[in-house]
Order: C-alpha cells, then sequence, then structure tokens
C-alpha cells in the first residue's frame, strides 16, 4: 500500500480503491477518498479538493470521517463529492454542505420501446421534447400560471402536488427518494424572493451540465437487478437532471448569509467561510434544515412535472397508447441534500445529519426506504455522465451502510473550463460531431452545447468502477445517450 | 479594472480599484460583461438599490446577488451605474445606489450564464499599495 504527500499530510492507502487523510491539527476525524491510484494522483494535482476534505473534518460533531466519493473536485465549502454525517445534539448543518442547487437530481423512466422503434422518429421525438420542456437560461413556462398559493403547495408536498394535479402517477411517489416529500418542510422559513425566484421555473430543466436525455440500455452488468428494474438490453430510457432551479439557489444564498452571522454567536471556528453553519438544534439551523427541505420539494415536484411532460411527448410522437409505451419512472435520486437519516455508529444505531454534496443516497437490499418492488436488489443509483458517451445504473449494497454512510458517487465531473471548451468547439460543426457519434442534439445555444461537450468531461465509467470495485454501489447497466435536450 | 477567471468548473472575476466604490462598479461591469457579454443593453431606466451589511465582503455579495436576481426574476438587465455610495456606521456598511439599464429583451439580449449563486469563497477585500483588491466566484 503507498502513501502519498499532500501538504504537511500524508495520505494512506487503506485499500485498493480507499485512501485516509490521518486527522491532525483541527480535524476531528480523519479524511477518507475513494479512489484509484491514478485518479488519487490527479486529485492531489488538480486543484484544492483534499484541503476541503480536511476542512470538512473539522466541523462539530462530525460523525466517523469526512467523505469524498471518486468524482471529487473543488467546491465551495464542502468539495463536490464530498459526505459529512453530524450529530445531531453537538453537531452542525451546512448550506456548504449541500450546495447552491439544492436536491439536483436525476430521475430515469423506463419505455417499452426499443432503439429500432424509436430511431426512424428521432428528430421529431427531441423537437417535441425541446417543445414541451422549456430549457436554458432563466427557463420559463414548463406549468404555465402557477400561483403563489400553488408554490405552497410545492414546497410543503413536493412530488406528490404534482401527482395530486395529474403531472403524473402515484406510483411515481414510490420510487423517488424520501417518496419525493420531506415532511420537515416549513414554506414559511423561504424567502419572498425565493419564491418569486422560482415560481415560473416549474417544469423546466434550466442550463449548464442539465438535461433531458433519451437514452439506449447498450450494456447490462447484472441480469437479475436489471430486470427487477425492468430494463433489458435495446430499450429506450429517458434521463432527467435537474435541481430546484432559481428558488433553491435563492435559499442556499439567503441562508449562507444567516449562518454567516450564526457561526459567530455560536463562536464556531471555521477555515472557510462558505463553510458557514449552525448548530442543528439551534433556531437557525432548524429554519435552513425546513427551507432547504422545501427547496428539495420544489426540485423532486420540478423533475416530476418534466417527467410528466416528457412522457405526453412520446405518446405525442409515437401516436401509440400509454400500454404500448409503457413510461414507468425506475427511480429519482438526490445528488445535493442533507438528511436526517438513521446510521451504525459504533455498533449502536442513531439519527445522524447526512450532508451529500455531489453524492448520491446508495441503500442497501432489505433497507425499508428501498421501494418495496427493489427490496431484494437494492436501492437504485443513477450516475449521469457526458452527453456523448454514457450514463450509468447501479444499486447501493450493505457495505455503502458501513463506510459512506449509505452514499456513492453522483457523476462524471469537468476536465476542461467552459472557457477552454469553448475555444476548442470554435468553428467546428458540434452538431454534427455529436451526430456522427450516433447522438442528436437540440439546444438554445450553441455555447452551451460547446461547453458540455463530451471531452469536456472526465470519463464516468472510471468514477463508477471505483465505486463498484470498492463494493459500495454495484454496476447494473449502461445507458448511451442518443437524443439531448439542453439548455 | 477587471479580469475574467475561469476555473474548470466555474467561473469568477479579479477587481483591482483605486477606491472601494470604484470596486464595486467594476465588480458590476465585470458581472455584466461576464453574464450578458456582447448583448448591448441600453440606458433607458434606472433602479435605486439599498444594501447594508455588517462587513464588505457580504456587501459586495448581495450587490452582485441583487444584479442577478434583476436580470433572472424581473427580466431586467444592468447596463451601468449611475451612482454609488459606500458608508461605514457604527460597524455596519450602507451602499446606495442608481443603477441604469432596461428590461430584458430575447431579440437583442442573450444570457450566457446562469449564476446560481455569488459565493464568498476565497472573498477578501484587501488594500495593498493604496489599492483594493479582491477576487470573487460564481457558481454556475
Amino acid at each position: 500500500m503507498t502513501t502519498l504527500t499532500y501538504r504537511e499530510h500524508k495520505i494512506r492507502q487503506l485499500d485498493e480503491m480507499v485512501w485516509e487523510i490521518p486527522r491532525t491539527g483541527q480535524m476531528r476525524v480523519p479524511g477518507r477518498i475513494y479512489a484509484s491510484r491514478r485518479m488519487m494522483e490527479d486529485i492531489l494535482k488538480e486543484d484544492e479538493s483534499i484541503q476541503q476534505v480536511i476542512n470538512v473534518a473539522t466541523l462539530p460533531g462530525i460523525q466517523k470521517y469526512s467523505l469524498a466519493m471518486p468524482d471529487i473536485h473543488w467546491g465551495y465549502g464542502f468539495p463536490i463529492g464530498g459526505v459529512a454525517a453530524t450529530d445531531l445534539a453537538e453537531g452542525v448543518i451546512s448550506p456548504g454542505g449541500v450546495g447552491y442547487d439544492i436536491n439536483c437530481g436525476v430521475r430515469l423512466a423506463r419505455t417499452r420501446l426499443t432503439l429500432e422503434e424509436v430511431r426512424p422518429k428521432l428528430d421529431r421525438l427531441v423537437s417535441r421534447l425541446f417543445q414541451n420542456v422549456p430549457t436554458g437560461v432563466g427557463a420559463r413556462g414548463g406549468l404555465p400560471g402557477v400561483s403563489k398559493k400553488d408554490i405552497q403547495g410545492i414546497l410543503k408536498k413536493g412530488a406528490g402536488w404534482a401527482v395530486e394535479h395529474g403531472y403524473g402517477r402515484p406510483e411515481d411517489l414510490e420510487f423517488t427518494e424520501e417518496k419525493g416529500c420531506l415532511r420537515s418542510a416549513n414554506p414559511e422559513t423561504v424567502s419572498p424572493r425565493a419564491v418569486e425566484r422560482g415560481r415560473n421555473q416549474v417544469g423546466t430543466l434550466g442550463s449548464g451540465n442539465h438535461f433531458l436525455e433519451v437514452q439506449v440500455v447498450d450494456q447490462i452488468f447484472d441480469l437479475e437487478v436489471a430486470d427487477a428494474l425492468g430494463l433489458f438490453l435495446g430499450q429506450v430510457v429517458v434521463m432527467i437532471h435537474c435541481g430546484s432551479r432559481g428558488l433553491g439557489h435563492q435559499v442556499c444564498e439567503d441562508y449562507l448569509r444567516v449562518l454567516n452571522t450564526a457561526v459567530q454567536r455560536y463562536q464556531i471556528a471555521l477555515p472557510d467561510r462558505q463553510l458557514a453553519c449552525a448548530p442543528l438544534n439551534s433556531q437557525e439551523g432548524q429554519d435552513y434544515l425546513q427551507a432547504m427541505a422545501a427547496a428539495a420539494n420544489f426540485a423532486w415536484a420540478n423533475r416530476q412535472v418534466i417527467m410528466f411532460n416528457a412522457r405526453r411527448a412520446f405518446l405525442e410522437t409515437f401516436s401509440i397508447s400509454e400500454g404500448e409505451l409503457g413510461f414507468h419512472l425506475v427511480y429519482d435520486v438526490c445528488h445535493n441534500i442533507a438528511k436526517i437519516e438513521e446510521h451504525v455508529i459504533d455498533g449502536q444505531s442513531r439519527k445522524v445529519c447526512v450532508h451529500r454534496k455531489g453524492a448520491t443516497r446508495a441503500f442497501p437490499p432489505h433497507h425499508p426506504l428501498t421501494p418495496e418492488a427493489y427490496r431484494r436488489v437494492g436501492q437504485p443509483v443513477l450516475v449521469p455522465g457526458d452527453m456523448g458517451r454514457y450514463s450509468f445504473v447501479a444499486v447501493g449494497t450493505a457495505r455503502s451502510m458501513e463506510e459512506t454512510f449509505g452514499s456513492t458517487c453522483h457523476g462524471a465531473g469537468r476536465v476542461k473550463s467552459r472557457h477552454k471548451a469553448l475555444k476548442e468547439g470554435k468553428g467546428r460543426d458540434l452538431l454534427g460531431e455529436m451526430r456522427r457519434m450516433g447522438v442528436l442534439v437540440q439546444a438554445r445555444g450553441m455555447r452551451t452545447v460547446a461547453e458540455e461537450m463530451p471531452w469536456a468531461y472526465k470519463d464516468v465509467a472510471e468514477v463508477v468502477d471505483v465505486m463498484h470495485r470498492a463494493g459500495i454501489s454495484k454496476k447494473v447497466a449502461r445507458l448511451k445517450p442518443i437524443g439531448v435536450i439542453k439548455g | 479594472m477587471y479580469r475574467i477567471l475561469s476555473h474548470t468548473a466555474d467561473i469568477g472575476l479579479e477587481l483591482e480599484s483605486e477606491s472601494l466604490e470604484a470596486l464595486f462598479v467594476e465588480a458590476a461591469t465585470g458581472w455584466q460583461a461576464l453574464v450578458l457579454e456582447d448583448s448591448p443593453v441600453e440606458k433607458r431606466e434606472c433602479r435605486q438599490l439599498k444594501l447594508n451589511s455588517s462587513n464588505l465582503e457580504d456587501l459586495l455579495v448581495q450587490w452582485l446577488g441583487e444584479l442577478n436576481y434583476l436580470l433572472l426574476t424581473e427580466g431586467w438587465a444592468f447596463a451601468a451605474v449611475d451612482s454609488l455610495q459606500l458608508k461605514e456606521k457604527q460597524g455596519r456598511w450602507f451602499l446606495r445606489a442608481t443603477v441604469l439599464g432596461e428590461p430584458l429583451d430575447p431579440e437583442r439580449h442573450y444570457i450566457y450564464f446562469e449564476i446560481k449563486g455569488v459565493t464568498y469563497h476565497q472573498l477578501h477585500i484587501v488594500r495593498k499599495n493604496g489599492r483594493y483588491h479582491t477576487r470573487i466566484v460564481f457558481d454556475i
């Protein structure tokens, strides 16, 4: 086993895919990073994300480890790919451990259609999806006529509000993390400004790395689990990646300010201001937890409405019945959230606040929060890649509960800045290049296409493989994009 | 003076000015250049902004957050600062500004980046050799 050096820290390899930063200085717990040796060397060269793992380890009440998944990269406060659980009595909650896009997440729906059936009408399908699902900066109108009262309902009930109002089926909630609603949500803790920012954005994708993709199951790694999830080779599926839009961004901004003041009041020493936090049992901490839950509910309603509009696009394009289309939600996971969960610590089952920032919940088979239909195989984990290569479906394992507070990786991560990607894309027929890769792309602006080209991203397969080999989440299927809509 | 910083996943501004007021004006100008790039925004309307905070860094975050909110939520694009005053009173900083701009027009304006948040990441306003310096990073 190897030892690497980062500043004054020695990073020890514990296992093929696990590295530990021993506790020193102000660290309350050690740091643990899941990565291959090659990745670890890159992480050390790339940026300050290792320092951020160390910073998180100083948070009051942190339990066991400050964790990082293999897609770790520099974030604000926590690194992206960071996981930390804090004690409810002595610990803190930090918006820096959730991110600006509260409950950014991924949803996967399956159909009965095959590539052969979809290919001839793919052009029409992608255009129809583009019409039905607003994309881009400041996109609005995915759900016209949303009143302030509706927003209150969305903040309180999440995806349940959308289903109650006809945008989906009750079964969809069964296949959504937390059934699409955090009950601790309190709309009164969300500022009028945040509500205003999100009011016209229900059912919209937004911009940047958010997307809606038509994909084909092109590899199956575990036939039994794929079967349980209703996935088969050659099947057409739909993946949606987005979050709580402007409403969530504003909640984060509002509470960073509140908690920056709380840090002084409660005399919490922090190495980075972006780690602003408050004790979980303080008024400020509880207010943030409730506002964050409301924003998370907004994100679930958003993805639910987008999925409904995507289903409509399929029905309109192929003129087939619901039964023939067989459009059903496989699962919906969030990858930017803090939640109160039960975990075993020092042999005792305890409630802790698990921050997952750019990390996905990966609960094992037989866990009570894994949907009944998947109880035997484990909770599905959805890991999106870039728009040219592939995304993955995995399932959680018992080991994730032992080592990572039931968490795994969430995506690929950029390898080139947007600026660099834009420069490289200049003068090139990017849509043509994507078409030659077998992917039809429709976007609001060519700039987003350039920024999001596959070569701007790391290979997500390497990330998923690390967690597979570490035994934290088990690969089930690979999904290849064929149609993409973006901002 | 502002300079655009491009990080792997995010983007920011490096700012330098002879006064604090000028630093805030430069921040707004740099933010506009980033977000709206070469879209021509005309000075047709004015808006008054009043903000306050216990520290300058937070005030800067609020200031750019306000312009971002006007753009993304009210559909109003900032063109220039008409006037800007900063005052410190009993440990609090107060900002009063008049900004010029116009309603967004999709025919003429294109928003390049949706800034999710103006971050506090390594944000320090420092005075060096009689000039004010800072770096500010946006989450996009």
